[in-house]
Parts: C-alpha cells; structure tokens; sequence
C-alpha cells in the first residue's frame, strides 16, 4: 500500500508539473485508497496493472469477457468468454428457434396480449429481447436462441384478464411447433380472486379525492388512474375499482403473491403516490386498510433558474423532471422548461424530487434531485443556480507519440452523451458537466479504445495514449456452420465493469463478409 | 546510339552528314509531340479527380427495420439502431444527424448528432444508436400523437461531409457531399410491450 501511496505522489507531482496546479484534478476529493490514473506512459505499479485508466490489482481474479453479436433486430450474448489462454475466437451462432404458441383460458378461448421474451442471462445493462402481439386467437410467433433461458411477460390487452406471473422457458432444443407448441393458460375471468380493501391516506383518514380531478379550465374532470403493480412495474390487476371514499377492489391471478398500489394522474397536478408491498393471497382477499401516503390540496411552485455568472444572455431552454417522493420513483412528469422566464407548476401537497435539464447548447450543467415540499398557502418558489458545463480537454496520441488524428471521444454522463473528434494535433475538447464520467476514446481499427472511468470535479484536461491492447481475431459462421456470417455487429463487453448500470463496452467491430472479424480491446 | 559508337572518325563523319536531317528530325518529333500534348493531353493525369463514394447503411442491420413501426407511448425509452455503415473511401468522417418530424421552417432541430472518425481498415463501420423518449419534451415538444391520430417520423441523415449552414437547414451538404438516410414513421399506441426497463414511468 505504501508503494501504491508512493507512487501516486509521484504521479500528482507530475501532473502538477503538467497542468499548472492541483486543481481541477481528479481524484484529489478522494482518498489516499482510491485507485491511480495510467496509461502507458505513467504505468502502475508493480503488482498492479492498468485498466480503464486505473491501477487495479493483478491479484483479482482473471476478467472473462462477454461477446454479444447483433444481427438486425436479433441479439445472442456469449458469456463467460476467456482469453486468457487464446486470443482467436471461433464461434457460430446459436440456432433461433420458431416458438409458436397460444394464450388462452382453460375453456380455450383466446386473449390478445403482448409477449416480451427476455434473456435470463444477458449481460448487465444490455437486454436482450423479443417481442410480439398476439392474434385475435391469442395465437403468437416468436424466435428464440436455442439453449438459453427466457422469461415471458405477458401483458392482456383487454381489461377481461389479468396479466399472469412470469414464465420461464428453458433450454429449447428444436422449433416448438405443432405438437410442441407453447400452450399458456390462464383460468377464465370469473375465477380470479378479488381483492378489496380501502385506501387511507398519510393521516390514516379515507382518501376523499381519488374519484376526480378538478379540471382548470373547466373541462370534464378527469379520473386518477389506479394501478396494481408488482416490484418490476408490471401491470398485474384489472377490473380495478375505486370509489371517492376510497373502498378499492382488483383481480389478480391466483398465482400472484404481491403487488403494490400505485395512484397518479396523467399531469402534474394530479397526486401520485404508492403504498407498501401488499401480500395477495386467494384464501385472504380483503385487504383491509391500506395506506398510501398521499395528502390533499395542492399549491404552486414557482421553479426559477438563476444565472449568477451571467454567463450568457441566452434563455435557458431544455427539461424539467418532477419525481413525487410519496410514488417512489414510479411516477416521473416531464414537461418543458420555458426560457426567460420562471415555470409556475399547481403541483398536490407532498415532497418532491426536481431534475433541471437544461439543452447543453445553453452552456449550462444539468442539476439532479433536487428535494423540494410542496407546501399549502403561498406560492412555493424554487431557485435553481445554474452553474455552467466544465471543459473537458486533452490530447490522445499513439505508442509511439505521435497525434491520435480523427479519434472519436465519446463522454458519457448521467443524462448527458457528448462526442466529438480529436484534430490534426490529437487535441479534444468537449463541454461536459461534474461527477461520474464515461470517457471511450475511439480511434480507427487496429488501434483499441482508450477507456477512462473518473469524477471530474473541475475543468480537466487529459493526455490519453493508446496501447497496443489485446487483437481478438475470430470467425462467426451461421448455425448450420457451412456458411459463414458477414456484417452482424460484434461488441465484446466487461461484465465486470458497469457505468450507469451497463456493462461497458471494451471494443465493437463488423464481421466481414468472409465471416472474419479482428477487434481490438484495450488491456484489462 | 548503336550507330554513333564504332569509331571517332567514322561517328564525326557519320555525325556530320546526318547532322542537319538529325536535327530535322528530333525538331519534327518534337513538335509532333508539342501537337499530340495540346490536343490530348498528358496519358496520366497529375492529379486524377478524386471520385467520392457515398456511404451506406447496411439495410438487414437496421433495428428496428425502417417502416413503419408500432411502439407503447407509455415506454420509457426505445432504442433504434443503424448497425452497420459502409464506407468505401477510409479517411472518410462520417456524420450522422437525427431528426424527429423535421420540417425545414417549423421544426428544423437536430435531437442527435454522431461523429464517426477517419482512416479506418475495413468499410464497414459500426453506426450510432439513438434513445427515443416519448415523454421527452425536448423530443416532442407539444407531446407525441397517439394513432390513428397521428404519426411521428423519425429520419437519420448519414453524410460523409460535414452539414453546413443553408437551406435545408441543419440538412445541408456541400456539393461533394454523399448522403443516406433511414426513416421510421412511428406508430404511437398503448398496447404494445415494453422494452426492458423502460416500463411505464
């Protein structure tokens, strides 16, 4: 550790001598623990090797990476792939299965629903998905990689039936068809369960305002929506009644052993808010008093955004997200925030969290989670300093020195991907906010990606030198392995290196039409 | 020159008759050659025109494929992908802009735009992706139109010269420029599934 101390004072010492001071760099808000910038010009040290622009220890277990090949509409992942032993990757695709299937009730009539089939053992932060809608019939098609494990959402138009539990679907070996078909049954409508109880409010009172919504301008009031939700989102009751003294009732299937309660509207004005997991059970179906948090009465907030730096004469255009606590994040509005001027919201009572968006042509950063109460009386006023995005700068050049030219710089962030090319000198600039941040320098193949994962608290500039990293070589070829496949994507992704919730992508190429591909991948 | 080297003398007197009917002819030769070059120019040119070829995105890799296309306003995000661009000339920089219901004097916003670098070793370049969020308001400001009231076209405009101002706005190519675009008209309903998580926000 002491070495690791050592060596990152060297290192600061030197950037310092470079850039003209301390500030600005990036790991100064952290500890003596947190991990040392490198490349191939300021290696780690020993014991440590560099990854991501970080020194990591070699004594970690070694990395497997994760090989997802697109082809139009249709993604296979590959996991688990080592190259620890070999850097040539021969492989053919899995088979795509035909599933065709049917969903219907026991008395074999057919419900019109979506089907989503989602690969249980897909690479973090990249889904992989296959979707269709059934007839009239409730019959349905879908193509699906053999060998893998699926799960099956299935979501009924109509309001008859309610949305059945997940399904798996394992290991197909061969087209299910005919014989083999996908037969899903659900109990007619009658024989579902019917949940009841009564929604009260924070103050344990009944909720009085759930039947309407008072309209401004004097249209029709409209109803609050009333949802059963399971812990993903879905969808999973219907027949769903409430009325204005709160008394609720639902179906659900048998099968189903929890949901949760979720009000909102479809605009600001109208309250949102969830309640706690509810146990279902088809031999206990009233659910007594269920409390949701939600108050009544509404006030204005005024939201205002403040330009102490001046720093330009522009209105400050772009998006405001409204996020109700009392909805746990299941409710977001979004609506325009207007230039020039301040945005008077008629939002319910309750705590808010804020998002400011400004467009990144304003020059200004996006600001998050704002905590906010909406308060009865007067008009509520948020005041949202703007402070202006930060320049990232730097210069990517090659082993030998020379300036990386064209060299793609893609910067991601939270709510913001920023991209630009390096010049004829290698140089880069970008305008970029604070925090967490994605930078993938991608120059021209054969050279791989530079990747660097860090928290930018001020502007920075960064010298990115390209190693020579790792060339993957390989050849895909159809299922049958007579023929070989040309132009589908390939992406080798790091399973163990996530930002933002995805696995991060360590370099992609084009399968030539030989069925060839060569990509190159940084060192990890 | 075979001629001219047997012996001094012989080659002086050699030289010296055929002198006159020499330079005779290497004037005649010249000024055939002087002729020939003014009418037909030189057989290689110095500096041939540079022919540039257009880039193209591959049709079987486009996702979801260009059309029309249903998808659940109530989804978070949807994502479309152009896969693959193919680009014959390597030190091409390929730029991709991407529109939602342009319209040159009403709506004439870029919502995305990607920059695909130079001197690459193969013609095939992976392409960009682009997020569409129907509750966006930077996306669709006066909020998306559910069918059969409405549509919504989504375009991405591949150039391999970069846009500059002029009409069409935000569209406009230099002259050398070469352009392919993709197109989905988008069908906005409530009943389709959703991506994975991107459920109803």
């Amino acid at each position: 550790m002491s070495r690791l101390i050592l060596s990152a004072c060297v290192l600061l010492t030197a950037s310092c001598s470079e850039f003209g001071s301390f500030a600005g760099l990036p790991w100064m808000d952290e500890s003596a623990e947190a991990p040392l910038v490198c490349n191939s010009a300021s290696p780690c040290p020993a014991n440590y090797r560099c990854s991501f622009g970080t020194c990591t220890d070699v004594m970690q277990e070694f990395r497997e990476v994760a090989i997802a090949v697109r082809l139009g509409d249709q993604v296979q992942h590959l996991r688990n792939v080592d190259l620890s032993n070999s850097t040539q990757f021969d492989t053919a695709l899995n088979h795509e299965r035909i599933v065709i299937g049917s969903f219907a009730t026991s008395e074999d009539k057919g419900i019109q629903a979506a089907i989503v089939a989602r690969l249980e053992e897909a690479v973090e932060g990249h889904p992989v998905l296959r979707q269709t809608t059934t007839d009239e019939e409730g019959n349905f098609r879908l193509s699906l990689t053999q060998g893998a494990v699926w799960s099956i959402d299935i979501m009924p138009s109509g309001d008859e039936i309610p949305a059945p539990p997940r399904q798996n679907l394992r290991q197909i070996t061969g087209d299910l068809v005919e014989s083999t078909r996908l037969e899903i049954r659900v109990p007619p409508a009658p024989d579902y369960p019917v949940y009841t109880g009564r929604l009260t409010d924070g103050e344990d009172q009944a909720v009085q305002s759930f039947g309407t919504v008072p309209s401004p301008n004097g249209n029709e009031p409209s109803r609050l929506q009333f949802k059963v939700i399971d812990a993903r989102g879905r969808h999973i009751g219907n027949h769903l009644v409430i009325d204005g003294d709160g008394h609720f009732s639902f179906r659900a299937h048998p099968d189903i052993t929890e949901a949760m309660l979720l009000v909102r509207g479809t605009q600001t004005r109208h309250p949102a808010a969830l309640s706690e997991m509810l146990e279902l059970s088809p031999e206990q179906t009233e659910l007594g008093e269920v409390s949701i948090p939600l108050e009544s009465g509404s006030s204005l907030l005024s939201i205002t955004t403040a330009n102490p730096m001046e720093l330009n004469s522009m209105p400050v255009v772009g998006e405001i997200r409204i996020r109700p606590l009392a909805a746990q994040g299941r409710v977001v509005h979004r609506i325009a925030l207007s230039g020039a001027t301040s945005t008077q919201l008629d939002l319910p009572l309750g705590h808010y969290s804020i998002d400011v968006l400004p467009e990144p042509s304003t020059g200004f950063a996006p600001i998050m989670d704002l905590e906010t109460e909406v308060r009865q009386g007067s008009t509520n006023a948020l005041v949202v300093p703007l402070a202006p995005l930060i320049d990232l700068t730097g210069r990517v050049v090659t082993p030998d020195g020379s300036p990386a030219i064209n060299v793609r710089i893609v910067c991601n962030q939270s709510e913001m991907v920023s991209e630009t090319l390096t010049d004829e000198t290698g140089a880069f600039s970008l305008k970029v906010q604070k925090g967490a941040t994605f930078i993938s320098a991608i120059p021209a193949p054969p050279s791989p990606r530079v990747l660097v994962d860090m928290n930018l608290i001020g502007t920075q500039s960064l010298n990115l030198v390209i190693d020579d990293g790792i060339m993957l070589t390989g050849s895909l070829m159809r299922p049958e392995a007579r023929e070989t496949q040309g132009n589908a994507v390939i992406s080798v992704l790091a399973p163990w290196k996530t930002f933002d919730g995805a696995a991060v992508v360590l370099g992609e190429t084009v399968v030539n039409s030989d069925g060839m591909f060569t990509v190159s991948l940084p060192p990890f | 020159m075979i001629l001219l080297s047997t012996d001094r003398f012989s080659t002086l007197a050699f030289s010296r008759a055929l002198a006159p009917k020499s330079v005779l002819a290497w004037s005649l030769l010249f000024m055939t050659t002087s002729c020939l070059a003014r009418v037909d120019g030189p057989i290689v040119a110095d500096d041939p025109p540079v022919v540039n070829r257009p880039p193209a995105i591959v049709p079987g890799q486009v996702s979801p494929p260009e059309g029309i296309v249903t998808l659940n306003a109530n989804c978070a995000q949807h994502q479309f992908q152009l896969g693959v661009i193919e680009e014959q000339d390597l030190q091409d920089r390929i730029f991709v802009r991407w529109f939602i219901d342009y319209d040159a004097e009403t709506r004439p916003f870029v919502v995305q735009d990607n920059l695909l670098g130079s001197e690459q070793t193969d013609t095939a370049r992976e392409a960009p992706s682009f997020i569409l969020e129907p509750q966006s308001p930077r996306q669709f400001p006066n909020s998306i139109l559910i069918a059969p009231d409405g549509y919504h076209r989504l375009e991405a405009w591949v150039s391999d010269r970069n846009f500059e101002p002029g009409d069409p706005p935000n569209r406009r190519v230099p002259d050398e420029a070469r352009v392919d675009h993709a197109w989905w008209l988008i069908r906005f309903t409530q009943d389709t599934p959703c991506p994975d998580g991107s459920g109803t926000p």
